[in-house]
């Protein structure tokens, strides 16, 4: 099977700190990448690296055509002056809304659905979040950078088994966490 | 394209500050300047047009302060690059919504004053037209300049932009004065719609390609 992502000895520097040294692995499908290392050792700018954001100093990222790529970063885009559903509203379609609205009873979150989403909490901000990027349909990698920072154990756990069923169904995931995975992973140290 | 208009329309409308602030500050400068002037409004018709073309370019620069900013800080620019969406028609569809929400309605509010300012009603079209195309450059310069200083504070991008903006100034004052001296100005006013035509998606392209670099 052909590999989704190919990273090839990518190296970047930023301000004569050399960052990432030779990282190479590939991705598959039904596959998990945890990427570790201390805070500033470059999981973030390896993952830009990986989405083409950033372009490295040197080596390649090759990625299969028309990739289907969702990312979820340190930032929240969700807009605060708008209510929950009518952001949902702006990023998904009719179908992907009708999962995500079931998705989000599930994390008693429907009741919020009219709410301000700078009135949520940052733990209910992040769930709901996250949950509009699991139901996109045909998503074939999930680029996660610590997803699990501000979700209670039990929420962590919930998010944990969906991003499994997901990889079952034949999405790959490239993660950062310093929270302990429980699903099966290839581990990437740099 | 469409869908991106869509979305930037449901955000602007929704962000009540984003729309409201310009219009209510085109009002208080265009009625609290010529009081500034002379309490009677004996003098205010001879400088009526002028005041118009510098509360134009307050309250476009005051439009067009974040609108770039928000989307950028909230890594909403990530998002569309990692998707393979296009920056530039998301920054384009800003630029349309911007045009259609604010300067048409300020163009509308123009003529307003310029009714209560005794101004001859036969070159309202004319004043309506003339607004909204200074509107037009005042824009895309501001969000030219707000793409360029968007990680340094907005003051940068509008002092890199100020040599553009000077010309326009000048050029659009001078176009006033000869409308309020009732000459023709049918020209310019076609020289202006080719140019705006020309340079909304020209200054939206080189935005977009801006922020790119930024978010690199």
């Amino acid at each position: 099977m052909s590999n989704l992502i190919e990273v090839d000895n990518v190296h970047y520097s930023i301000n004569e700190n050399n960052l990432i040294r030779g990282i190479s692995f590939g991705l598959k499908e039904n596959e998990i990448c945890h990427i570790q290392g201390v805070n500033g050792s470059g999981k973030t700018s390896l993952l830009k690296i990986i989405l083409g954001i950033v372009e490295p100093t040197k080596g390649e990222v090759h990625r299969k055509e028309n990739l289907k790529i969702q990312f979820h970063g340190h930032k929240l885009p969700f807009k605060g002056f708008l209510t929950l559903l009518q952001n949902l509203k702006l990023v998904l379609s009719e179908d992907e809304l009708i999962d995500a609205q079931k998705f989000l009873e599930e994390l008693d979150l429907h009741e919020k659905l009219n709410l301000r989403f700078s009135n949520l909490s940052f733990g209910q901000q992040k769930k709901s979040f996250f949950a509009s990027k699991l139901v996109i349909k045909n998503t074939q990698v999930f680029v996660l950078d610590e997803p699990f920072v501000g979700l209670d154990d039990s929420t962590t756990k919930f998010f944990q088994e969906k991003l499994q069923e997901r990889v079952n169904d034949g999405a790959a995931i490239i993660i950062t966490s310093h929270i302990p995975i429980s699903m099966p992973a290839k581990t990437i140290n740099i | 394209m469409i869908k991106y208009l869509s979305q930037e329309q449901t955000k602007l409308i929704y962000k009540s500050r984003a729309w409201l602030t310009p219009l209510i500050l085109f009002a208080l400068i265009m009625i609290a300047f010529p009081l500034s002037i002379d309490l009677f409004g004996k003098q205010t018709s001879d400088l009526f047009m002028i005041i118009i073309v510098i509360s134009l370019l307050l309250t476009n620069y005051l439009a067009i302060d974040d609108i770039l900013l928000e989307d950028y800080e909230d890594g909403s620019f990530e998002q569309f690059l990692t998707q393979n969406k296009s920056l530039f028609s998301s920054v384009l569809a800003k630029l349309i919504i911007l045009i259609i929400y604010k300067a048409l309605p300020l163009s509308l509010l123009t003529i307003l004053f310029a009714s209560v300012n005794n101004v001859d009603p036969f070159v309202f079209l004319d004043l309506f037209l003339i607004s909204f195309f200074c509107q037009i450059l005042f824009l895309n310069i501001f969000l030219f300049g707000s793409a360029l200083g968007i990680n340094k504070g907005g003051l940068l991008g509008l002092i890199v932009v100020m040599p553009i903006v000077f010309p326009v100034i000048i050029i659009f004052g001078q176009s006033m004065t000869l409308l309020q001296n009732n000459s023709s100005i049918d020209s310019f006013l076609l020289l202006s719609l080719g140019i705006s035509f020309l340079i909304t998606p020209m200054f939206s392209y080189l935005s977009s390609l801006i922020l790119k670099m930024h978010l690199e």
